[in-house]
């Protein structure tokens, strides 16, 4: 297939605390999800198993099971182009929109690849030497939420600039200078990646959140006023991704909220 | 009482008989055909209209970005014809005697350490001098069309770089050349030093500026690069490095680029790097400039070419010379390391090359290819969190960490035996033949690796220059 869905199952794989029938029922719901989305669109589907392994534990290589996860899947389907990374806890609200229609055929009509003038939470550097957008194409699609990059639906292209990124991503040296600055493990180290090497930003271009990533009410709470985040029913808004869930909020009740909600946007009158 | 259903059956079939007269088979056939057909049409008519009329209201910025255009450490860029790119070294005296507190401005950071910074860092309220030193720097000229008679500023002193790319004769004229740097031209004791000193930091501001007009005229298929220290070494000796790469280019079609090693000064000041960082920074420069050029070929300022005669390409790098030559297998880390080079890697997947000596490998000469490989190790190598790093203060330190933790990168590097590009300079004696290792007649080139701590760096390169069979 042109285009493969990785979904992230098994958060934890009940290594640190039993799954209980919420985390099963949760787990159901966005696979099932995304499975009617794959067959209806054509899509390759192949769900990863997240379970805690003791090579990705703190002070090693916390959390960057996404780039092994993202290498080995390129090598498991040699002949894809485009690759959509999803984490678990997120839902296709408008399973109609194909991914063609919705993004790849007017790509440069709704994304951005300069931060000038554009959203720059981090206020990264806008300018950097040897940048050169007009002789690259893009590679890798993510949205920034208010906090930075957001990792957790975003596309990557199978590609010598991929393979290459996914190659450096992790390094020890650099992990070990920064890893109790990054948060957000490898969601910052891209940050950091970008905002220093001109090969990796030339490929990379930003969507809107809404457009790929949209948050509940819950997430990016201080920023509740600020509407470019947060997924609304009048715009259909393609994809929430209710982050953070499993911290403070309930992920079971948001998945049967949003479920419900999908149903009832998109059932037919008759 | 004994068979109540059979009251009823009639019952029902009386009832059934004018219900089944309408409803027969052909009806519940049509009547189910025309809901799926009205399913479909509604079906597909939804698919369509959504997901075009999807309102982006809150995109941040207007699609179709105007995208800046590609530039080097500094904005503006100077178009040349000429492929060899060099800095104007009559001026090194004065650059010296200027030093570097002259020629770059200064700003204190946040601990209150001053730096220097490049002009174009600074508001227009932070410059300290009113600038006829940066002729083009501060306005909004389109890059490219620089107008070149702004820096085409000296006949007199006879300014190199610069003004050869205004002459309209393309054909490299050796004595034209020669000419030029001949120092013992007098200079004009009309000027003062005044004067000089102007041009000199002019020169040293602007010369980095320049880049090859890839677009309209035929780029070298192959550039070396090299920098240049000015605080290390006096005019002559600069001069003489410098005649021997242009020789050895002329006589091989190959570009030539090199750069002051103080113009990096900025970036080293960061955190506090030592000037062998600059020979990735200047690379990467040099792939800015030469965009269309293949192969780089970077050689310290303490390494001399001694064959003219030998083309590096044909010699070296065409894939079926290189395959027997690389060394596969081979530890990173010699003479034991765990990591070694690939065993099966073929010469066309090659972008990177670079010898070892007996302890460790050597970034004295390396050679890499101006692609998406080359960009990503030169800008990964040289990354800030790299830079950083206690260990990696010696480059090489740096790299060998990245070939062991970086397959991706490990495949596309290959290991020379050192008598390909860095012969090492040894006074003992050798065998016939030579060693592995050691500079012996007929070698392409000699590394005089660590003269600087034998304080003879200057005695050494007169010696083997003199050697070289100049026709």
């Amino acid at each position: 297939p042109k285009i493969v869905i990785v979904l992230a199952a098994n958060e934890g794989g009940g290594v640190l605390k039993w799954k209980g029938a919420q985390e099963w029922s949760v787990e159901r719901s966005s696979i099932n999800n995304k499975k009617y989305y794959a067959k209806k669109h054509g899509y390759g589907l192949t769900i990863k198993d997240m379970t805690i392994k003791k090579r990705y534990s703190h002070e090693w290589r916390e959390s960057w099971e996404k780039v092994d996860i993202l290498k080995q899947t390129m090598r498991q389907y040699p002949r894809t182009e485009w690759f959509w990374w999803l984490d678990l806890h997120t839902y296709i609200m408008e399973p109609e929109f194909s991914l063609e229609d919705h993004i790849f055929n007017k790509i440069n009509e709704i994304s951005y690849r300069s931060l000038n003038n554009s959203f720059n939470p981090l206020n990264l550097k806008i300018d950097i030497p040897y940048i050169n957008y007009q002789n690259n194409p893009i590679e890798m699609l993510i949205a920034q939420d208010c906090g930075g990059f957001n990792l957790g639906s975003f596309f990557i292209r199978k590609s010598k600039w991929s393979e290459l990124l996914l190659d450096i991503w992790w390094d020890p040296a650099f992990y070990e200078q920064m890893h109790m600055i990054w948060e957000h493990k490898e969601q910052d180290s891209l940050e950091t990646l970008y905002n220093t090497q001109a090969w990796i930003r030339e490929r990379v271009a930003f969507l809107p959140l809404k457009s790929i990533n949209a948050f509940p009410p819950g997430a990016c709470s201080d920023k509740a006023d600020d509407p470019q985040f947060f997924y609304n029913e009048t715009d259909r808004d393609f994809l929430i991704n209710m982050a953070g869930c499993e911290w403070g909020r309930d992920c079971w009740s948001e998945m049967e909220h949003y479920k419900k909600l999908s149903k009832r946007l998109n059932d037919q009158p008759w | 009482m004994a068979f109540p259903q059979q009251k009823m059956k009639p019952k029902s079939k009386s009832f059934n008989r004018p219900f089944s007269k309408i409803v027969n088979k052909k009806f519940i056939y049509t009547v189910i055909s025309v809901f799926l057909f009205y399913l479909f049409f509604l079906r597909s008519n939804n698919d369509n209209s959504d997901s075009s009329n999807y309102n982006y209201s809150f995109s941040p910025n207007n699609p179709y970005q105007h995208l800046p255009k590609e530039h080097g450490i500094y904005n503006d860029q100077i178009l040349t014809s000429d492929p060899l790119i060099y800095p104007s070294v009559q001026y090194a005296p004065f650059l010296r005697e200027l030093t570097l507190s002259k020629l770059f401005q200064s700003k204190t950071d946040e601990n209150g350490n001053l730096h220097y910074v490049y002009d174009q860092d600074l508001d227009e309220s932070e410059r300290l001098f009113s600038d006829d030193d940066t002729a083009n720097g501060n306005n909004d000229n389109d890059n490219n069309d620089n107008d070149l008679n702004d820096l085409n500023y000296d006949e007199n002193l006879n300014g190199l770089a610069l003004n050869k790319k205004s002459k309209s004769d393309k054909n490299n004229n050796h004595d034209d050349y020669h000419d030029d740097l001949n120092i013992d031209q007098p200079y004009d004791d009309n000027e003062d030093d005044e004067i000089h000193f102007k041009k000199a930091k002019k020169s040293f501001k602007n010369h980095g500026k320049i880049v090859f007009d890839a677009r309209n005229n035929k780029s070298p298929d192959l550039v070396i690069v090299t920098s240049l220290d000015f605080e290390k070494f006096e005019l002559t000796h600069l001069t003489k490095v410098i005649t021997n790469r242009i020789d050895y280019c002329k006589a091989n079609n190959f570009g030539f680029y090199s750069r002051w090693v103080q113009e990096f000064i900025p970036i080293l000041q960061k955190h506090n790097s030592n000037k062998s960082w600059v020979k990735l920074m200047i690379m990467r420069e040099a792939f800015h400039a030469f965009p269309n050029s293949k192969y780089f070929w970077y050689l310290d300022q303490d390494s001399i070419i001694m064959r003219y005669d030998l083309n590096l390409i044909n010699y070296l790098l065409a894939p079926s010379i290189l395959n027997p030559i690389i060394l596969k297998d081979q530890p990173i880390i010699p003479p034991s390391g765990a990591i070694h080079t690939y065993k099966n890697i073929k010469p066309q997947d090659i972008r990177f090359l670079i010898t070892q000596n007996e302890n460790s490998i050597d970034s004295t000469s390396f050679i890499l290819i101006n692609d998406i490989y080359g960009k990503a190790i030169l800008e990964f190598w040289q990354d800030d969190l790299f830079r950083k790093y206690t260990n990696f203060q010696i480059i090489e330190n740096a790299l060998t960490h990245i070939l062991q933790w970086h397959p991706v990168l490990l495949s596309k590097t290959a290991l020379l035996p050192p008598r390909t590009i860095a012969s090492l300079h040894s006074v003992m004696d050798l065998p016939k033949g030579g060693d592995h290792l050691h500079y012996y007649p007929g070698d392409l080139v000699v590394n005089l690796k660590d003269c600087e701590a034998r304080k003879s760096c200057e005695s050494e390169f007169e010696s083997y220059y003199q050697q070289i069979d100049k026709n």
